[in-house]
């Protein structure tokens, strides 16, 4: 299953620890705590500037990491196929692939 | 379609597939924490003698038979500095040689290649057929007295499990089918043959860190709370969030996440548990939360019924109504092996297989290998194995994006193994800590380890002091 096109910046919850990682247009991701408190981060964890001076930096990068095309988006359980076509892809991730299928 | 909804023609609802019993079996890990000393990590001394204790001796798997179709086909398999010839030398017969001939030493085989003939060296000419008889002993009247020293090439054990080929170094190491026990039954007997499979995605990346370093990162699932904090458990689900190993020989199995009381955690759950089933959904597909959700939950529906749904679906694109005959437990990816030294063919429906070997001789240089093996239907020829992707020690693993999700996954846990490595080397103590339950399989694969590496009366190479308990277990 692939999602749809998604909108260019990501966000997303880390319920345990009660904050939202949204990823910038200049590339960094902002951490904004449930209390308030905001803090601006690189993607490999270093702190940029607000009162919130700590991130989990798995989640950063998650956030403002490397992106896929849209026809990669799949679940490793859930990998597509098309049994009629000799490369055994289905011709969105076919065409996606180009490198990957010898 | 659900099993329960499907009726057959005469109105009967078939009877629903039963809990698969080889994952209710059980097998606990003796209980117990292990101190490991942290030499074996990045000290030259330890990759040497594991060339000559594991690599030498330990069955390994270096390829898929579909990948030597016929005879001559050939390929090389590399583990620290050494090379193997792998061959098909009939339609039902693979050997294995190392890759070396037999005057001057020079590497007899320099690229993998299709329909060989001969292996003939490129410094002087030597050459042996497929099957290893010498076939040219060029100027061999120079040589008076020595062709009964190579007038074959010296050969490895090969077996072959569902599709993977395996050899053994040692003209003396046990068949391949005694070191796999009883593996075998939580595949093919299981209904998974992994030899029917389709080898849809294989890429090799290169890491700056010892291959057990890495190894360890997908050793166990505990570190998914910090690593992977996107991967959320449905609230339905918190019980699951333990982990309990089982072992059985020379292999280890998770299994997490499944739909019984079976294999639950002697303590709490350590799992995130997301705000809503919604989320659980959402993050278990990485639709983020700028974007729309391809499917939005009803009011009481559960993330799990979807997911199955959804990898029963992914199944049945294969095998048609062939995954109906699963209980919805193989539709789970929760089922991680790991057979010793270095290989890991995930269960059920999962798909991924890894490996990882040393790179040279650089103790602080791996290759990791990640396959993701397609259902197939039997009666249809299978598309050509994938070609290895490689990506060098500067390439990011996100390069590979027929990985799909598992390649942000894995930028995850990239992103610690690095930093494992050089703080390794600061531990002033001299040993880490794992673990008696999360951690069992970094336990046991140390055990076997140290077995292997002949330390089972302390590992004598280390520095950390015995009195602090690393040396012995
Ligand atoms: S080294 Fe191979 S023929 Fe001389
Ligand atoms: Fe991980």
């Amino acid at each position: 299953m692939t999602g749809r096109n998604p909108p260019p910046l990501r966000s997303y919850r880390h319920g345990a620890f009660k904050t939202t990682y949204a990823q910038q247009p200049d590339g960094t991701v902002l951490v904004t705590h449930d209390d308030g408190r905001e803090g601006r981060f690189h993607v490999d964890g270093r702190h940029i500037e607000g009162d919130l001076t700590q991130a989990n930096r798995h989640m950063l990068y998650f956030a403002g990491g490397p992106a896929l095309p849209d026809a990669c988006r799949y679940r490793w359980g859930e990998v597509p196929v098309d049994l009629d076509r000799p490369s055994g892809w289905p011709e969105e991730q076919e065409r996606a692939l180009p490198h990957q299928l010898g | 379609m659900s099993i329960s909804d499907t009726k057959d023609e005469a109105g009967a609802t078939p009877p629903k597939p039963a809990y698969p019993e080889h994952l209710a079996r059980e097998s606990p890990y003796p209980p117990g924490v292990r101190r490991v000393p942290v030499d074996r990590y990045f000290r030259p001394e330890y990759h040497e003698l594991e060339v000559e204790r594991i690599w030498k001796r330990c069955w390994q798997w270096v390829c898929r038979a579909e990948e030597i179709p016929e005879v001559g086909d050939h390929m090389l398999y590399e583990v620290a500095d050494l090379s193997f010839i792998v061959v098909r030398t009939a339609p039902d017969e693979i050997k294995a040689y190392p890759n070396a001939c037999l005057h001057r030493g020079r590497r007899l085989c320099d690229h993998p290649g299709k329909r060989a003939e001969e292996f003939r060296c490129m410094f002087h000419g030597w050459a042996w057929n497929i099957d290893g008889t010498m076939k040219d002993m060029a100027c061999g009247w120079d040589f008076p007295g020595t062709r009964d020293e190579v007038s074959r090439l010296p050969e490895c054990k090969v077996g072959v499990w569902s599709g993977f080929v395996f050899i053994n170094p040692d003209p003396d190491a046990e068949p391949l089918s005694d070191f796999l026990g009883e593996l075998p039954d939580h595949f093919e007997g299981a209904g998974h043959d992994l030899g029917q499979r389709w080898k849809q995605v294989h890429v090799c990346a290169e890491l700056p860190v010892n291959w057990k370093v890495v190894q360890e990162a997908f050793l166990e699932a505990w570190h998914t709370n910090i690593t992977h904090p996107q991967m959320v458990r449905s609230p339905e689900h918190a019980y699951a969030t333990g982990t309990r190993w089982d072992a059985f020989g020379n292999w280890m199995r998770l299994a997490s996440a499944l739909p019984t009381d079976k294999h639950r955690s002697a303590g709490p759950g350590w799992g995130v548990i997301a705000e809503s089933e919604q989320q659980a959904l959402n993050y278990y597909y990485d639709w983020h939360d700028q974007e729309a959700a391809a499917i939005r939950l009803q009011p009481g529906q559960k993330t799990g019924e979807i997911t199955s749904k959804a990898q029963r679906a992914a199944v049945g694109q294969a095998l048609g109504q062939g995954a109906d005959a699963y209980h919805d437990a193989h539709m789970h990816s929760g089922e991680m092996l790991m057979l010793f030294p270095n290989f890991h063919p995930w269960g059920g429906f999962s798909r991924i297989v890894y490996r990882f070997r040393p790179r040279g001789n650089d103790p602080e240089r791996s290759l990791m290998d990640i396959l993701l093996m397609a259902p197939w239907p039997n009666d249809r020829p299978r598309p050509p194995p994938a070609p290895v992707h490689y990506l060098t020690v500067d390439q990011p693993i996100t390069d590979a994006v027929e990985l799909g999700y598992l390649a942000r996954v894995f930028g995850q846990d990239l992103g610690n193994v690095r930093a494992v490595q050089d703080g390794l080397k600061m531990l002033r103590r001299g040993y880490v800590i794992c673990s008696s339950e999360n951690e069992a399989p970094v336990r046991m694969f140390h055990d076997l380890y140290d077995k292997w590496m002949g330390f089972e009366d302390g590992d004598h190479l280390s520095r950390a002091s015995p009195a602090n308990g690393a040396a012995g277990r």
